[in-house]
Parts: structure tokens; C-alpha cells; sequence
């Protein structure tokens, strides 16, 4: 066959070649959905090398894992993705999760697929974090507890946040802008869960905005505001600062390891939140998905692995007889302070994250 | 090779190539640009393009089905409040101090490389300040976290030496963001510098030795300006640099170093519909910044009316 290549013929290869590089996303897609693999995008330790290799050698199916670092990384990566996810399953804080919801961004669970539901805590399986539009949205992991965390070497143990803002400890501390936000607003004796500014917009924007400027006049305090939990542990390690807004996982992490460090949640009040996984709208590896999912509800060896790996409580049951006396020990908070924690409020957090978001910008940006 | 060529011969759809190639010069121009045009308007130009139209859109990512509603007002946004305005500035103030203080910094190393060193040296002088950027930008700013902070190797020196006060806070803050950045740009403005210095010829730096003119004269009247096309292109690339810089700022810079593209990443950053905001302030920052440098370049390459 004689090919007669001219002008006209290159021009309209390249433009094939053009669509050709357009419609890739749409070939590449199918390549995710192979039958013995799972896409999995998930915080540092949920999944354990062990678990991963158990679930792997008992079902066939491989575990493709992204690692991520925070809500806003996940949401947008998948507003990029426009639909075709990359992942099966996301892992969304419970506190967050209605974004993900609301964008329509995930499938609701079907509980006749998660054969492993009940072994869930009750208190945890019926949350309100898992619940929106009267569907299940996802499976909760762990649980999450935000205070204050602290070189022992340097501190007895503080009662309340007013170290935090202490000029005495200038450049000692760090914090997380938007976890810390309603904690901060709680300090000053606003409603951080917003729950009673529901009705009243001007009042929730007057509060956000007193702390914002409180955050700012006190900056001078911050060695550094951090994203990721890991850096608290490198900052505390280098002694860089020595207080912290930290979560129970790193700190807990971080006092197992030996390091001088206590926890506690003091006086005007911490954060509690879960972590889970949910699944993508139509994910493309459904059914592998929901055997993730009751695999590693199944068992609470899985459930103690993922306390180790991440200091965070497992919602699985039966997993505090599997761990030591010194790990309950770190792990678990006394009654006083266990009751001065509040769950992040699923129904007020779209209203006051959206203006905790934007203040935070602002804070960075001072 | 040869082999391979008379074997392809045997296709017809090879034939019509190479005769096209040998009887147009036009296509002999799109296949050599073809694969570079396709690069630079894929990987450069098709990104660019999708975020200045995200500028526009009234909200992002879309609802299903829904269709885009356009507005300006994320433009308008970055003038509403004044904290933006001063992360922008804060970008451009020291972006525009870390390119003078790289100048500074790396005019002597090249002139030493390209004109005192031996010449048999240089290649191994060059490969010397290349090889740290064998390594990622990432990990080059977790090693000066390991030297800058209170328990790291500088301090750790102090205490050897019988220093036993509170440990130097040198990481995250200023010294650590321009230390980092100026070791991340000092590449960047190396090697214009070198390549312009290189090419001076020794002979004019004699010739004027032996007229009378002192080491002084010699820098400002015959080096600085032949050497001017290696510093616009070295101040130009370092300050295009420096301005988005994102990693190093949010790695070694502390709270009041936020610059201008922490700004924007943490826009978008946020679990929302913030694109259109953080691709609005995006644009801003890229025309503000190529504007700013077409001022630099213009002002420097006005060249001197010739004397008669």
C-alpha cells in the first residue's frame, strides 16, 4: 500500500494524535478497574504492612495505596478527577465527611454488603459522623482526640491552654490553624461548635473573627503552624517547641517511644473526630472494596496493629484486651478529661469550617 | 543502523515520510518541533489555560450537569483584603532580596571558576556545586532542618565550643527560609554567570591592567558589562523561582514568613469550592511577576548611547 504523506496527512495525524491525547483519561480509566486490585488512598499506618499482607494472601486482591495528609488534599484531587476516580476508597475524618457527601463525591454504604458492621463499637456504629442524608456514608477506624501535648522535662503537667499564650513560652509552640480554631474559640469563651450560632450568622462570624485576631496578636508565640501530625513528632524530637495542639495519635506515638511527653486535655476543652474509610461513588472495584472493608473490621488483631502503628483508638471491638498495660495506659484519658471532650458536630461543621477555613488563610497570611 | 534504514524501506508509509522530509522544508521543521511544541503546550500552556478560565468560573469543581456561571470576582477578592496584599508584597520584597543576595553570593564563585581557576579545574569545580542538586529540593530542606534546629549540628557545635545559654532559634524563620532558598537558587544563577563570564576575553582584562586601570575599574567598566546578559539571565530565573516558591517557604519558614504562593496553596488547599479564588490569585502572581521582571530586563538591557 502506497501512503502518499503530505502537508494535509501530517497535520491530521497530529490532530489524531491530539484527540488521542484527550481521550486517555477515558483508556487509562479501565486499567484501575482490574479484578484482583483495590485502590486505596489512606493516612500513614490505617493500613498495616501485616494486615495488607494477610488480606493480599487471602483474597487475591492487591492493595494499591496513595498515601495522603489531609481533607483538602483528598477533596481535591478527586474535584480533579471529576467523577473517574483513581480510588476505590477515600479516608475521610468524620468531621469532614459531609464536604465529600455533599459533592457527591462518595457512595452510601450498603449495609448488606458490610457482613462485618457489628463489630463496630455500638457507640461509634450509630455516630452521627457516619450518618447524613439518613444513609451510611463510610466505616469509622478510629478516634481522635485533640489537646495538649507537652515536654515533661520543661512542664508540669498544664491545666489549662493559657500556656499556649504565655509570652514566657514565646517560639516554644505549634499548632494546627483550623484544628485548633474551636479550640481557641472555647478559650475565649465562644461557642466553638457553633452549635448556638446556627440561627445567627453575624454571631458566628463576630466569634471567628475574635479569635482570628486573638490567633494573630499571639503569633509571636508560634514557632510553627503544621499540617501534617508527623511534624510534631520532628519538632518535639529536634526541641524546637516544646507545647503543642497535637493529636492522640502522634503524642501517644511519641510517649511510647520514650520520649519525655505528656497528653491531656485541659480545662476549657478539646476536640474528639474519627477517622474512616468510604467508598467512591461508583467505585470501580466495588465488590473488593466492601471485602476491605469487612476484612478489616473482622478481626481486632487488626484493630490493635492500627492502634500501634498510629497511637488513635480503634473502633473495632474487643481491641483493648489485645493491647499492653503500658499502651492502654498512654492511650486512654482519665474521666476528668475524657468529659471535657466534644465531638466536632457534623450538623454545625459545614457552617463553621467554612469560616474557620478562611480565617486560618488570613492567620498565615498576617 | 544502516540495516535498519534499508529494512524500514520496505514500508511504504516510511518511504512517503522520508520523501516528504527530503522535499519540504516545512516538514522537516514540524517533525524536529513537533514532539517540544506538543510538550510545551500539554505539559505548560494546557494547565495554565484550564486555570485561567477556572478564574472565571463563579464556583468549582461544578456540580453534575451543571453549567459554568462566569464573574470577575475572585480578581477582585485579592484587593478586598489587605492580608493578601501583604503576602503578595512580602513574595515580591523577598524574592527581589534573595535574587540581589544570590547575585552577590555566587558572582564571585563564578568569576573564580570561569576566570582564576585552572582551566583543567572547572569542570570539576562546576560538577562540585551541581552535585547537591542531584538531590530533590525536598530532601535538601529536611537536611538543613537536621543542621538548623535547637538540638542540630550548629547548635550541637555551640555547645561543644562551651556555649551551655539557650540553643540559637535559627529554623523557621527568616535565616532558615533564605538560607535554604539560597542554596536551592544558587545553581540557577551559577551557571548564566559562568557561561557569560567564560566567554570575556582574558586579553581585555590584560590590555586594561596594562593601561593603567585599577582591579575596581576593570570590574565596573569591562566584567559587569559584558557579563550583563549572564545576570539578567541568572536574576531572572532566581526571581521567577523565588516568587512561587512553595516547598522550602512552608518547610523552613516559620509563621510570619507565609508567602504569597502558601497563600494560594493553602486556597487550595481547602476541601471546597476554592479553585476559582486560588487559580484567580494564581494568575495575579504570574503576570505581576513576568511584568515585574520585563521592567528588570528592560531597564538593563537599555544599553548606553555610544560615544564618539
Amino acid at each position: 500500500m502506497k501512503v502518499n504523506l503530505n502537508r494535509r496527512t501530517l497535520l491530521r495525524g497530529a490532530g489524531a494524535t491530539g484527540l488521542a491525547a484527550l481521550a486517555a483519561p477515558a483508556i487509562i480509566r479501565p486499567a484501575f478497574a482490574q479484578a484482583g486490585e483495590l485502590n486505596v488512598w489512606s493516612y500513614s499506618g490505617f493500613i498495616t504492612d501485616d494486615f495488607r499482607q494477610r488480606f493480599e494472601e487471602e483474597t487475591g486482591i492487591r492493595l494499591n495505596i496513595r498515601m495522603v495528609t489531609d481533607q483538602g488534599e483528598q477533596f481535591n484531587l478527586m474535584a480533579a478527577e471529576e467523577g473517574n476516580y483513581s480510588a476505590d476508597i477515600v479516608c475521610c475524618a468524620g468531621h469532614r465527611f459531609y464536604q465529600f457527601v455533599d459533592a457527591g463525591f462518595l457512595e452510601p454504604v450498603d449495609m448488606d454488603k458490610m457482613t462485618a458492621w457489628d463489630r463496630i463499637e455500638p457507640e461509634y456504629a450509630e455516630a452521627n459522623w457516619v450518618s447524613r442524608n439518613g444513609e451510611r456514608w463510610g466505616v469509622p477506624l478510629v478516634v481522635v482526640s485533640t489537646g495538649l501535648l507537652y515536654d515533661s522535662q520543661k512542664f508540669d503537667k498544664p491545666t489549662s491552654w493559657d500556656v499556649m499564650f504565655d509570652p514566657a513560652n514565646a517560639g516554644q509552640t505549634t499548632y494546627q490553624i483550623q484544628d485548633f480554631f474551636q479550640i481557641a474559640m472555647n478559650y475565649l469563651g465562644y461557642d466553638g461548635s457553633a452549635a448556638s450560632y446556627m440561627d445567627a450568622p453575624e454571631q458566628a462570624q463576630e466569634a471567628v473573627n475574635a479569635t482570628r485576631d486573638f490567633l494573630i496578636e499571639h503569633k509571636d508565640k508560634v514557632r510553627r503552624y503544621y499540617d501534617a501530625a508527623t511534624e510534631i513528632q520532628q519538632m518535639f524530637v529536634n526541641g524546637d517547641v516544646s507545647l503543642a495542639q497535637a493529636g492522640s495519635g502522634p503524642s501517644a506515638q511519641l510517649i511510647i517511644d520514650g520520649f519525655p511527653a505528656g497528653y491531656t486535655i485541659p480545662e476549657e476543652g478539646g476536640l474528639a473526630y474519627a477517622y474512616g474509610f468510604n467508598i467512591t461513588r461508583n467505585a470501580t472495584n466495588m465488590d473488593n472494596a466492601y471485602t476491605f472493608l469487612n476484612a478489616l473490621l473482622s478481626s481486632p488483631e487488626n484493630g490493635a496493629e492500627i492502634v500501634r502503628s498510629t497511637g488513635y483508638a480503634s473502633v473495632i471491638s474487643g481491641t483493648g484486651e489485645l493491647l499492653t498495660p503500658e499502651e492502654r495506659a498512654v492511650l486512654a484519658l482519665g474521666a476528668e478529661e475524657r468529659a471535657r471532650l466534644s465531638w466536632v458536630d457534623v450538623e454545625t461543621a459545614p457552617f463553621i469550617f467554612d469560616l474557620i477555613d478562611t480565617a486560618a488563610e488570613e492567620i498565615r497570611a498576617a | 543502523m544502516t540495516a535498519i534504514f534499508i529494512w524500514a524501506r520496505r514500508f511504504a508509509a516510511y518511504r512517503a515520510l522520508t520523501e516528504l522530509l527530503a522535499r519540504s522544508p516545512l516538514a522537516r521543521l514540524a517533525l524536529i518541533s513537533i514532539i517540544p511544541l506538543a510538550w510545551i503546550v500539554l505539559a505548560n500552556l494546557a494547565p495554565l489555560v484550564q486555570m485561567f478560565v477556572i478564574s472565571f468560573y463563579q464556583t468549582y469543581p461544578l456540580a453534575e450537569g451543571a453549567a459554568p456561571e462566569f464573574t470577575t470576582r475572585h480578581y477582585f477578592a485579592f484587593f478586598e483584603r489587605p492580608l493578601y496584599l501583604s503576602a503578595f508584597a512580602r513574595s515580591f520584597i523577598f524574592a527581589t532580596l534573595v535574587t540581589a543576595l544570590t547575585l552577590a553570593v555566587m558572582f564571585p564563585v563564578a568569576y573564580y571558576i570561569a576566570k582564576v581557576a585552572p582551566r583543567m579545574r572547572r569542570v570539576r569545580l562546576l560538577l562540585l556545586v551541581i552535585a547537591p542538586f542531584w538531590i530533590s529540593e525536598i530532601i535538601r530542606s529536611f537536611a538543613w532542618m537536621l543542621m538548623l534546629s535547637n538540638r542540630g549540628a550548629v547548635n550541637s557545635f555551640f555547645s561543644f565550643l562551651g556555649y551551655s545559654g539557650p540553643p540559637f532559634e535559627l529554623l523557621y524563620n527568616n535565616i532558615s527560609l533564605t538560607i535554604g532558598v539560597l542554596y536551592l537558587t544558587s545553581l540557577y544563577m551559577l551557571l548564566p554567570l559562568y557561561s557569560a563570564l567564560e566567554k570575556i576575553d582574558d586579553r581585555l582584562l590584560e590590555a586594561a591592567a596594562d593601561l593603567g586601570a585599577t582591579g575596581f575599574s576593570r570590574f565596573t567598566r569591562i566584567i559587569l558589562p559584558l557579563a550583563r546578559d549572564g545576570i539578567l539571565t541568572g536574576c531572572t530565573l532566581v526571581f521567577l523561582l523565588v516568587v512561587g516558591l512553595y516547598a522550602m517557604p512552608v518547610l523552613l519558614g516559620g509563621p510570619s514568613n507565609t508567602l504569597f504562593a502558601s497563600t494560594i496553596g493553602q486556597i487550595f488547599g481547602r476541601a471546597g469550592d476554592s479553585w476559582p479564588l486560588g487559580s484567580a490569585f494564581s494568575m495575579i502572581l504570574i503576570f505581576v511577576a513576568l511584568a515585574y521582571v520585563g521592567v528588570f530586563m528592560a531597564v538593563l538591557q537599555k544599553r548606553p548611547g555610544r560615544r564618539t
